[in-house]
């Protein structure tokens, strides 16, 4: 625009000439950059559909119903590695949740600004930074070896999960935190003009009136968790037993699909691995989008049932 | 009554406290392992950082070559990774008609929730081999096997690219609008408006996903291991010639190299405190950036940046506790450059 603008003052005939062709030139380089931001879209697009369409592809005539049920000695099957997915998800969630509602609620609810609330947001911001892989050998440090020595937990599904905990508690701390704060100020003046102590209040009106949005952050969580892979290998052990892996004792050891995926190709014991290793990243990526969708559904329900309006987030 | 409001407020004060501890715990426990490599072991901490040559079985612990490695893969990928996603954020923000837009959201949140291990997985059998035909179609004479930097670096830019999109669409369209109906009333096309207007306005917040990336490319573990080759032992980039250019062979990183050495170390070993200290500098580098992208965010001026609506202009441990270690560096930086940087801060 300067350009323009320095240029206008000239009083020639050239002067108007020279306006015009900047302009021309301004509109020409203006489709330009549009065309190529379109493409740049397009090419994402393109991307996210080929790496769907090759997933699926690669590894759907792998999936079958023994393929996600059932268990075998040459682990040329998912079974064990699918439950083991959800029971740790689920187990990680189970004592992730209480803890983070209880730190965002403390967070918006109870503290003032103060150096404590300082400092939490602090451990907050630079344990969500945390390379997932130093967080699995911190894990196998705490929870898998008593500081390096001798046994703990061992490689299990518990430390697993807790591992996990760790991970995703600055996530869901902070997704529940911003869920509160979407609470009106009015919904809490009323509540404790009615009489309600501060209990009372995050109890019947706080939470209730947020649990669309954290119920959205922790199906976002398990999303995450799904595919998390780093802070696994060290903590959960990278297999399962044939016969024992059904069985709901968080201290046995198992593998989820992703650090199935892991030992398939840096160990290679399997045969035709690359057959099974194309059906679980299939797998994976059908569990995602399924996930992925049902968030979607699930939310608009939600919100649906709860506040009488379609809105999404 | 009266006890109960006590104790519950006791409770979920240790429950928010309980970050602290975990965030304390693991720079207290990796670093006492870390340390060991010096103290018990006697590693001497130049050697270990800068000198090449990684063989902890053998005593020989230098990790220049993964440091340097996990730098330019981080590099790289910021570098092609970045222009992309400020694309799709400007696409999205400012480009697209109402349908594109509705359409590029579910898009870019399914790409960040594709696991790091499936990116792996098709850089693996996608990526890789293509580099390997390429590099072997044209430069000919012997055989690469097309496992490296390249290949490592083509990867994480994807991976980083909804990190960095999401912050900078966030940052975009929470610009005031007058900006850009006043730029587009003084008759500035489109693209003026964006490159004159727009990209200063949000530069800040724009920046601030940048460090994210690279925190996130830094600290990416499992899509690098399959796609890098994992040579401990040779440099990613060559300086030979007169300019600096990526080598075309299997190189590594920290974070690849913690994974793989681990499983063989056993505990009173140099090979195990050494993993424990490349971890501890991972730490240190990633919470460096964490940092870096705080400080950046805290100084823009439309306070655009999602972290910093929350917490409602910079936090305060910034402002308190480092802001004024940082002033005098500030001060020293020259008055031009420190006209182009974004630093200016928003008016409290």
């Amino acid at each position: 625009m300067s350009v323009i603008a320095e240029r206008s003052g000239a009083q020639s005939s050239g002067g108007v000439k020279r306006r015009a062709s900047l302009r021309a030139q301004a509109r020409f380089w203006d489709r330009v950059v549009t065309g190529i931001l379109w493409g740049v879209a397009s090419g994402v697009v393109l991307l996210l559909a080929f790496i769907i369409i090759y997933l699926l592809a690669k590894g759907l005539n792998v999936l079958s119903w023994n393929f996600i049920t059932q268990a075998n000695v040459l682990a040329t099957y998912d079974g064990p590695e699918v439950f083991n997915t959800f029971y740790i998800i689920i187990l990680a969630l189970l004592i992730c949740i209480p803890f983070a509602l209880c730190a965002a609620i403390y967070l918006v609810e109870y503290a003032r600004q103060s150096r404590y609330t300082t400092l939490v947001r602090f451990a907050t911001e630079t344990l969500a930074g945390v390379p997932s892989i130093i967080l699995g050998l911190f894990g196998f440090l705490i929870f898998v070896t008593n500081f390096g020595q001798g046994t703990r937990l061992g490689y299990s599904r518990l430390a697993g999960a807790l591992t996990l905990v760790i991970l995703n508690l600055p996530v869901l701390l902070s997704v529940f935190e911003d869920a509160l704060r979407k609470v009106p100020n009015e919904l809490r003046e009323a509540s404790e003009a009615l009489g309600a102590n501060k209990l009372q209040t995050v109890g019947r009106v706080l939470i209730p009136t947020a649990f669309p949005s954290l119920i959205t952050g922790v199906i976002l969580t398990a999303g995450k968790m799904i595919g998390e892979t780093a802070a696994l290998i060290y903590t959960a052990g990278g297999s399962s037993s044939v016969n024992g892996w059904f069985s709901l004792n968080p201290l046995t050891s198992g593998d989820t699909l992703t650090i199935k995926l892991y030992t398939l190709q840096a160990e290679g014991i399997t045969p035709n691995a690359a057959h099974v290793a194309a059906g679980t990243a299939t797998l994976l990526i059908v569990l995602l989008l399924a996930f992925n969708l049902g968030l979607r559904f699930a939310a608009n329900y939600i919100n649906k049932r709860i506040t009488g309006t379609g809105h999404t987030r | 009554m009266r006890w109960r409001e006590r104790t519950s407020r006791i409770v979920f004060a240790s429950c928010a406290g309980l970050v602290v501890v975990i965030m304390a715990s693991i720079i207290i426990f990796v670093g006492l392992n870390a340390f060991q490599t010096f103290t018990v072991y006697h590693a001497n901490p130049f050697a270990f950082y800068f000198t090449s040559g990684w063989s902890p079985d053998n005593g020989q612990v230098g990790s220049l070559v993964l440091i340097v490695g996990s730098v330019v893969a981080t590099l790289l990928a910021v570098l092609l990774g970045a222009p992309i996603s400020v694309g799709i954020a400007l696409f999205v923000t400012e480009v697209a008609p109402r349908w594109a837009r509705q359409f590029m959201q579910p898009v870019i949140e399914l790409l960040t929730g594709i696991p790091s291990i499936i990116y792996g997985f098709l850089g693996l059998v996608i990526v890789v081999p293509l580099i390997a035909k390429a590099y072997n179609s044209f430069m000919g004479g012997y055989f690469n096997t097309g496992f490296g930097m390249v290949a490592a670096a083509i990867v994480l830019t994807v991976m980083i690219l909804p990190t960095i999109t999401t912050i900078a669409i966030d940052t975009l369209s929470t610009l005031p609008v007058g900006l850009r109906e006043a730029s587009l009333a003084l008759g500035a096309t489109r693209w003026q408006t964006i490159r004159r207007t727009l990209l200063p306005a949000g530069s800040s917040g724009i920046l601030t996903g940048v460090v994210l990336g690279m925190g996130r490319a830094i600290g990416e573990t499992l899509a690098v291991s399959y796609v890098i080759g994992s040579n401990a032992n040779s440099f990613p980039i060559k300086l030979t010639s007169a300019y600096p250019y990526v080598n075309f062979a299997p190189t590594s990183t920290i974070t690849v190299q913690l994974l793989f050495d681990f499983a063989e170390a056993r505990n009173p070993s140099l090979n195990y405190s050494a993993i424990w200290t490349l971890a501890f500098t991972l730490l240190v580098i990633s919470s460096l950036l964490v940092a870096a992208s705080r400080w950046i965010a805290s100084r823009s001026v439309y306070n655009t940046n999602a972290n910093a609506r929350r917490t409602n202009g910079p936090p305060g441990w910034w402002s308190r506790v480092v802001a004024p270690q940082l002033a005098p560096l500030l001060e020293r930086i020259p008055a031009p450059l420190a006209e182009r940087l974004p630093l200016r801060r928003a008016d409290s």
